[in-house]
């Protein structure tokens, strides 16, 4: 080989050589153990194959080598062989092959090779050895699975042995994908039972045994069922020369190509695939046998053979025509049907008049041609053609159809002339003349032109043709009118005449109605007219996009009062004008307009409105008419809804909150244009919405903000009569006065007051109780002297002066009373009593600071005793008196904003009065001439009803000095005597 | 590409004298080795297809058997981890020797395959397409070994041995056919990826 070492595996590393020396002469030479590349059995020539490499590299030049190969049988190892191979070694790894023919089969029993080498180098001087034997390479015996490729029936139980070498032990068996339990049969083999057995597939089902060491064997087992009894076993002739059968093999067996059914068809003891027709045979009797490796079964069948004629596929068929209606047909079939009559079948089918069928008697013939014609075809018709034939006496099948053919019949005159109409045109003496295409089965061809004549009393006036495709013309009449005749032609001729007459009989008076929308027409209906005796016309024109209108119509009899005039071209939505037309003896007259809709719609767009006029209480609304084209139905009525709203809102509240905000109005007096929406709030913003409506519902919305005047009469009533009112009452009062001058003068404002009757004083009684002289109170000017507190304690403010100053609530309150206080004079108004007073300084157990200037006045006259002995000191705001109500609020702020001490409450307290009995003891201990002359009435009299006292005015107190000790005498009486009541 | 499928095409190529370019070798490589891609593929697709036509238990995934030699195809001569250490010539001559005898085995395989499993239809047709493969690719590999002067192999000996005799054998053998024609494949592919980096295009 060209490549050697690489013959086979651990071919590198096989032999090398090693020296074992002790001294020269005792040298060893013993080979590296070599390694066989490969053994294989050829199992049909029992021979096996070896290969080793020679490790001849490991030599620098040739040398002799012998090798011997040992074979050995069974598990013993025996020796059954020993060879000695001799080589040359030359210098190079070569590949050594061997082979060696055993005397009994390979598959009997495993073999096992081994092989050693020696090296004859004649120069070495030591002595020479074997190598080891080389790794045992095996052979194994071939193990075997019993039965292989059985066949067997569904259903079946069977056993599978393996028998296997010695040496091998089993490992396992599997059929299909289960194992089986091992039925131990002897030292080398081994059995399974399998049971019920199920169809396998194509292939087979496996049965495998696996062996150890390293083996494996198997066989297959095909499992089926067994042929059917052939079902409807049939034979027939074709051709009156052969028999052909055939049947239904029934349930599949499952078994495939070796293993599959096998059919047997005897007639007579012969058995063959075809059977000749014999001449004078006329009943055959057939036996099928099937059989496969399962079973075999079989079927009869006896036969007349004229009643199983089955005739072949028509061929070679034609068909021609020379006319408008007729066709003929020809067709070949194989065979010697002499003896029989053929039936066949024809097959025309067009697309209009669908499928015929038409059967014709053909006399049989040996391999011949059949003929037929076939009639009453329509002219210019296109037909498909197609036969098929069987056995006329004996019926047992029909042939298959044979291929379709078209034909298309000759052209013939046209059935009937056109349907025609005309019309006067807008020209004067212009006739316009239209016609409509004659249907397919009409024109019997293709229509070229049409022709348009008009005749006076059988005197052709004029003619001329119009080709196709138009299908109207004018002709020029002048101021005569004539008898047009309108002939439609093809190539086979022409059709007879349509006449119609050019007069219109003038009409007055024609009326418009509406017809009535189906949905898949439109519905007219007219009163009869007993003059009409040719029929009525309806005409109509279909625009369809921007083209002029086709002017399309129908023509009824004259018994007819009533049409449903279906079009392909009507679309909903759009307005039709029909113009009934009635045929009378001496011409045309137009009895009628109709306009109808095919379909209502809602209207496209909602109606064009407007406010015309607004006042505080009403709105003038006016609207205009939606287009026609836009209706897209017979107009029904509008609907107004109107409710408050502005503009911006979000969406009317028409429909979402329910009526109570929207007033709906349904006009339905079409002729009405405007609406007046009365009773409506003034200066309020409305909405207004307007629709208008058909039988096919509503059109959009068109929506208005109105806002409504303001309503002046109203303010104006409004300002006046509260006014008018005021002047009356004054008038009345101003009189009623006058009139009782002298009484509400004598009551209110006499000369000489009367303290008796003074009313306004009377209360004071109820104060001063034991006081009944005291009536009234003069003020007489007091007389200020002023105070200058000289002597002042450290630790209070001092006093410098002290003036009475009837407004010392103008000067401005210090912010920080103390230290302003200290350095100024404190000057106390006063006005001195009758009775002297004595000022003493304060006791030294008056708190500091809480000096307090104490005035005497009306109120503290008749009240501060009492209460002053009655509250406690506690209640310092409310006995306190008289308190400016500024000065309380100040108070209510600095009790809120900082802990109320009684010390800051007696600062706060600001302005007070006698109302601090304290200070009343205090600033009095020892005059109770005072207190004596509070209680006398003498003491008012005196010029200066005021008794004032001050000891010391501490920085607060000053503040308090602005108290209106000069207000009325009556204000202060009245708020202070006020609890008291 | 398809081209080296055909039968016509690969009796071209084996009958092609005239050394190739060096650019004509890389190109020659590169569609060789493309043809190695799909036989590769293929190779998978039909060891998959055939254990699923023979039933259980070559269909089972744990289905092993102790490696058998095919009569008249040549066992691999090295493990797979050191194929490639050999030579780029020795693994050329390697293939072509294999895939010499190749197509004839498949086709012996395809026609026992068309007995057993008759409605076998994909089998069949994987088994003709890979036999068509092998051939293209022997064609393929004898061209390269003559650009690159490669000795080829000596014509194959007529396959040693009968046909098994059992269907189980057929089936065994049939196996180990799939599981050669996999590791021939997989080799080829391996040698001609090799040989594509030393002949870049």
């Amino acid at each position: 080989t060209g490549w050697p070492g690489l013959e086979g595996q651990g071919g590198a590393g096989a032999g090398q050589f090693c020296f074992v020396s002790s001294d020269l002469l005792h040298l060893l030479l013993i080979p590296f153990t070599p390694q066989i590349l490969s053994l294989s059995p050829d199992f049909a020539s029992y021979t096996l194959y070896l290969k080793w490499n020679d490790s001849g590299s490991v030599f620098p030049y040739d040398l002799d080598a012998s090798w011997q190969i040992q074979i050995l049988r069974k598990e013993t190892m025996e020796t059954d062989t020993l060879v000695t191979y001799n080589s040359k070694l030359t210098g190079k790894d070569t590949v050594l092959s061997w082979n060696w023919t055993s005397d009994m089969p390979l598959e009997c029993t495993s073999h096992y090779v081994k092989i050693r080498c020696y090296i004859n180098e004649l120069l070495f001087a030591g002595r020479k050895e074997w190598s080891e034997w080389s790794p045992i390479k095996t052979v194994p015996g071939i193990a075997v699975v019993f039965p292989q490729d059985k066949v067997v029936l569904v259903g079946s139980n069977v056993t599978f042995c393996c028998l296997y070498n010695e040496g091998e032990s089993i490992k396992f068996m599997k059929y299909g994908s289960k194992d089986y339990p091992l039925l131990h049969l002897s030292k080398w083999s081994s059995a399974i039972k399998v049971e019920n057995v199920s169809a396998s597939i194509p292939s087979g089902s496996n049965v495998l045994c696996s062996l150890q060491p390293d083996n494996i064997a198997g066989a297959v087992l095909f499992v089926g069922y067994a042929p059917d009894i052939p079902e409807n076993l049939s034979c027939e002739t074709r051709t009156f020369i052969n028999i052909t059968c055939s049947w239904n093999p029934g349930r599949p067996t499952e078994l495939y190509r070796q293993r599959q059914t096998k059919y047997i068809l005897f007639e007579s003891k012969k058995h063959r695939c075809d059977f000749p027709v014999h001449v004078n045979q006329k009943i055959y009797n057939f036996t099928l046998s099937a059989s496969n490796p399962i079973g075999q079964t079989e079927s009869s069948l006896s036969i007349d053979i004229n009643q199983r004629v089955h005739l072949e596929t028509p061929d070679k068929f034609t068909v021609s025509t020379n006319s408008s209606t007729n066709a003929y047909l020809s067709w070949y079939i194989p065979g010697n049907l002499i003896q029989i009559r053929l039936l066949c079948q024809i097959e025309i089918s067009n697309s209009n008049s669908g499928r015929q069928l038409q059967n014709v008697l053909v006399t049989g013939a040996e391999n011949s041609n059949y003929r037929a014609s076939v009639d009453a075809l329509t002219p210019y018709t296109t037909y498909t053609f197609r036969v098929r034939c069987s056995a006329s006496e004996h019926f047992w099948r029909w042939s298959k159809w044979s291929v379709e053919r078209k034909l298309t019949t000759l052209e013939a005159p046209p059935a009937r002339g056109p349907d025609i109409w005309r019309e006067r045109s807008p020209v004067r003496g212009t006739l316009k003349i239209f016609w409509k295409p004659l249907l397919l089965s009409e024109a019997n061809g293709k229509i070229l032109a049409h022709e348009v004549s008009c005749y006076l009393q059988e005197t052709m006036l004029k003619a001329h043709e119009v080709t196709v495709p138009l299908n109207s013309t004018e002709l020029k009449l002048g101021g005569n009118d004539c008898l047009i005749s309108v002939v439609a032609k093809n190539r086979a001729g022409s059709s007879p005449p349509s006449t119609i007459t050019s007069v219109d009989i003038p009409s007055d008076n024609v009326k418009t109605e509406q017809a009535i929308p189906t949905g898949n027409g439109i519905y007219l209906s007219w009163h009869s007219d007993p003059n009409v005796t040719c029929g009525y016309t309806v005409k109509w024109c279909c625009s369809t996009g921007s083209e002029p209108c086709n002017v399309d119509w129908e023509t009824f009899p004259s018994n007819t009062t009533n049409v449903l005039i279906k079009s392909a071209l009507f679309q909903p939505g759009v307005r039709y004008n029909f113009s009934l037309y009635g045929c009378k003896h001496n011409g045309y007259q137009l009895l009628q307009n109709i306009v109808g809709y095919m379909k209502e719609l809602p209207p496209k767009v909602a109606p064009n409105f407007t406010v015309e006029e607004t006042s505080s209480d009403s709105i003038l609304v006016k609207w205009e008419d939606i287009p026609v084209e836009d209706c897209r139905g017979f107009l029904k009525g509008y609907m107004l809804y109107f409710a408050k709203g502005k503009r911006g809102t979000s969406k009317p509240s028409y429909f979402e909150e329910g009526p109570p905000e929207v007033t709906v109005k349904n006009i339905t007096d079409l002729t009405i244009k405007s609406l007046r929406i009365l009773d409506l709030q003034g200066k309020t913003s409305y909405r207004l919405d307007l629709q208008a409506y058909t039988t096919g519902g509503m059109s959009p919305l068109k929506s208005l903000y109105v806002v409504t005047k303001e309503n002046s009469v109203g303010l104006i009533i409004a300002i006046l009569i509260p006014v008018a009112v005021a002047v009356v009452l004054a008038v009345v009062t101003s009189i009623l006065c006058y009139r009782k001058r002298e009484w509400i003068k004598e009551t209110f404002y006499p000369d000489i007051p009367n303290p008796e009757n003074s009313k306004a004083l009377q209360f004071q009684k109820n104060i001063c109780e034991g006081n009944t002289a005291l009536k009234t109170l003069e003020m007489n000017p007091c007389t200020p002297n002023s105070v200058e507190v000289v002597e002042a304690r450290s630790i209070v403010p001092k006093i410098e002066d002290t003036e009475i100053v009837s407004q010392v609530a103008d000067s401005e309150l210090p912010e920080d009373g103390s230290d302003t206080e200290t350095e100024n004079h404190v000057v106390v108004s006063y006005c001195p009593p009758i009775i002297e007073e004595e000022i003493s300084s304060p006791p030294v157990d008056e708190p500091v600071g809480s000096s307090q200037v104490i005035y005497i006045d009306i109120q503290s006259m008749y009240q501060p005793q009492v209460k002053a002995e009655e509250e406690p000191e506690i209640n310092l705001l409310s006995t306190a008196g008289y308190k400016p109500q500024m000065q309380l609020s100040i108070n209510a702020m600095k009790m809120e904003s900082q802990s109320p001490t009684e010390e800051d409450l007696d600062k706060t307290a600001g302005y007070r009065p006698q109302a601090n009995t304290n200070a009343w003891k205090l600033s009095s201990p020892d005059s109770p001439i005072s207190i004596e002359s509070n209680n006398e009435n003498g003491s008012f009299g005196s010029p200066c009803s005021i008794n004032s006292r001050q000891f010391l005015i501490p920085p607060k107190d000053d503040e308090d000095s602005p108290t209106p000790n000069n207000t009325g005498w009556s204000f202060t009486n009245f708020f202070h005597s006020k609890p008291n009541d | 590409f398809v081209n080296f499928l055909s039968p016509i095409n690969c009796n071209n190529l084996l009958s092609s004298s005239s050394p190739l370019s060096q650019q004509e070798v890389a190109v020659k490589i590169k569609q060789t080795h493309n043809l190695t891609v799909l036989l590769k593929q293929c190779s998978e697709q039909l060891l998959a297809e055939y254990v699923h036509h023979q039933g259980e238990p070559f269909n089972s995934p744990d289905f092993n058997p102790p490696a058998m030699a095919v009569p008249g195809l040549p066992s691999p001569p090295v493990p797979p981890e050191t194929w490639l250490a050999l030579s780029d010539g020795e693994r050329l001559w390697h293939l072509a020797k294999a895939y010499a005898v190749l197509p004839g085995l498949l086709g012996s395989m395809w026609r026992q395959q068309v007995e057993l499993n008759p409605l076998a239809s994909e089998l069949h047709q994987q088994l003709e397409a890979a036999a068509r493969q092998c051939r293209g690719l022997a064609g393929n590999l004898g061209s390269i070994m003559g650009s690159l002067g490669v000795p080829r192999p000596p014509p194959p000996s007529p396959v040693l041995g009968t046909a098994p005799a059992s269907t189980f054998l057929i089936k065994l053998s049939g196996y180990h056919m799939c599981r050669l024609h996999q590791d021939w494949a997989t080799r080829s592919h391996d040698a001609l990826v090799l040989l594509g980096t030393k002949y870049p295009l």
